[in-house]
């Protein structure tokens, strides 16, 4: 066990929120098609407001905070609160598109010791990047920065969240991004909007190139052994949760909601009404996320795949039941190893279609 | 201990916090992580740059710990040179302010 899962199990057994993720605005120079928030801005924090958050995430013994947004640069106060997170000593990642950080930026951010700076790069090329941002230019300007960063020694990670419209870039992206010295991540999971509305979630990738991905040396190293389903599950995954949400992690957004995760968006409370110490350790609604282990999943806990799914609980619960299944989940594990899960075997999640053929026939079954 | 006295003091380049008896603490140069146990805790969370080495395992540690001086006073000499090593605390002969570190 390393030194960080040591702390993070001495984190979850006294209940620390170790991680924090704090959007300080929902507005955008961007407008990505698959974007899960709305860009309204009204009602921010303000800065001390946001500051008076982050002194009491220090207090309550949060090391690692996400910077997040919507763009954060936006805000003329991003360096002000990060210079604050830095000098309560926060671990401090940034999430920005990168645009707006030019040379000047760059050496700011080195200066203040921010630990990651987190980028999406959609493709190498400028007619999807761009047509994904809807900002002409973005691809010059956040490889430009990134190369600012790098030149600063700031260490840099680009996820690259596949859809349908960049998909057949991605082994390109990953090349870029070894050319810029940065880490590269693949995001195959289009999130639903917070308010609900799925809609977005279309422009993912298809089954089909899920499973192409899958079985991608590039992705996923070993193919054989990534793909192989293990169905032995322990009582330490039975006892255990799905995922820090709630349990070592917490989100807050720019207007003072309190939720476990951005992408579980189930109200906790508001900073502008409580303390964060109050809604972490008294919500009803973090206690009842607590009181559910993967034990208590009604689908999950029976399915084969339990050791290794990457069941998101926040996007179960945008589907309805945080102690059901996650259908995109349920999809990722089929792809990875042809087993269909426990949901997909209940019929209460479909079984994609697999076009592996050369002809497709339909209207036999 | 007859040897020069020695002044500790955090660097400004770490993220740091300490979840009850542990401190956690991650070098923001090279992202090396630490974890101090409560001996080591207590001697960070002294490391103000203006308490000399001695008076810290005086009244920190061997009060706390049942330790007796000379070896607290090794132990944590030995400490203070593994961390300074890694750039997450500053040794310096006399006592300075923060703002005065190189």
């Amino acid at each position: 066990m390393s030194l960080l899962d040591e702390m993070n199990e001495k984190a979850t057994n006294r209940g620390v929120p170790l991680s924090a993720h704090m959007d300080i605005t929902w507005r955008c120079n961007e407008r990505c098609v698959h974007c899960y928030l709305d860009h309204d801005g009204k009602g921010e924090m303000t800065t001390d407001e946001i500051k008076d958050v982050i002194r009491q995430l220090a207090d309550a013994g949060t090391f690692f905070l996400s910077i997040s947004g919507g763009e954060p640069l936006l805000r003329r106060d991003c360096f002000e609160i990060l210079e604050y997170a830095r000098a309560l000593r926060f671990n401090v990642k940034l999430k920005t598109n990168a645009v707006m950080i030019g040379p000047k930026e760059a050496v700011r951010l080195r200066k203040l010791g921010i630990e990651q700076v987190q980028i999406s790069l959609y493709s190498h090329r400028p007619e999807v990047h761009d047509a994904i941002t809807k900002l002409p230019g973005s691809l010059r300007r956040t490889t430009d920065a990134i190369k600012h960063l790098r030149a600063n020694n700031i260490k840099v990670s680009v996820t690259n969240v596949l859809m349908q419209l960049n998909r057949r870039d991605a082994l390109a992206v990953k090349q870029l991004a070894q050319d810029l010295g940065v880490n590269f991540v693949i995001d195959p999971t289009v999130t639903p909007m917070l308010n609900g509305d799925r809609s977005i979630t279309k422009l993912g990738v298809t089954f089909d190139e899920l499973q192409e991905i899958m079985r991608t040396e590039e992705f996923v190293g070993d193919v054989a052994e990534f793909c192989s389903p293990v169905s032995t599950v322990g009582d330490d995954v039975l006892e255990g949760y799905s995922c820090s949400a709630g349990h070592t992690l917490a989100y807050i957004s720019p207007f003072g909601d309190v939720f476990p995760c951005v992408q579980f968006p189930m109200p906790c409370g508001s900073v502008r009404k409580q303390s964060f110490n109050e809604i972490w350790y008294h919500s009803p609604a973090f206690n009842e996320l607590r009181s559910v282990h993967v034990r208590d999943l009604h689908t999950c806990s029976q399915c084969s795949h339990t050791a290794y799914c990457s069941r998101c609980p926040g996007l179960a619960y945008m589907e309805g039941d945080m102690r059901g299944p996650s259908s995109a989940d349920c999809e990722k594990s089929y792809a990875r190893t042809g087993v269909p899960s426990a949901a997909m075997m209940r019929g209460t999640t479909p079984i994609p279609q697999v076009h592996s053929g050369l002809v497709q026939i339909s209207g036999l079954q | 201990m007859a040897s020069a006295e020695m002044y500790l003091s955090q660097s400004a380049d770490i993220a740091a916090r300490t979840l009850g008896d542990d401190t956690l603490i991650m070098s923001t140069i090279d992202s090396t992580i630490f974890v101090l146990n409560s001996v080591g805790t207590a001697i960070w969370n002294a490391a103000d740059g203006k308490t000399p080495l001695s008076q810290i395992v005086h009244e920190r540690v061997c009060a706390e710990f049942e330790v007796n001086d000379d070896e607290a006073y090794a132990d944590a000499k030995e400490f203070a040179g593994q961390l300074a090593e890694h750039g997450i605390l500053r040794i310096f002969e006399e006592p300075h302010s923060p703002s005065e570190a190189p």
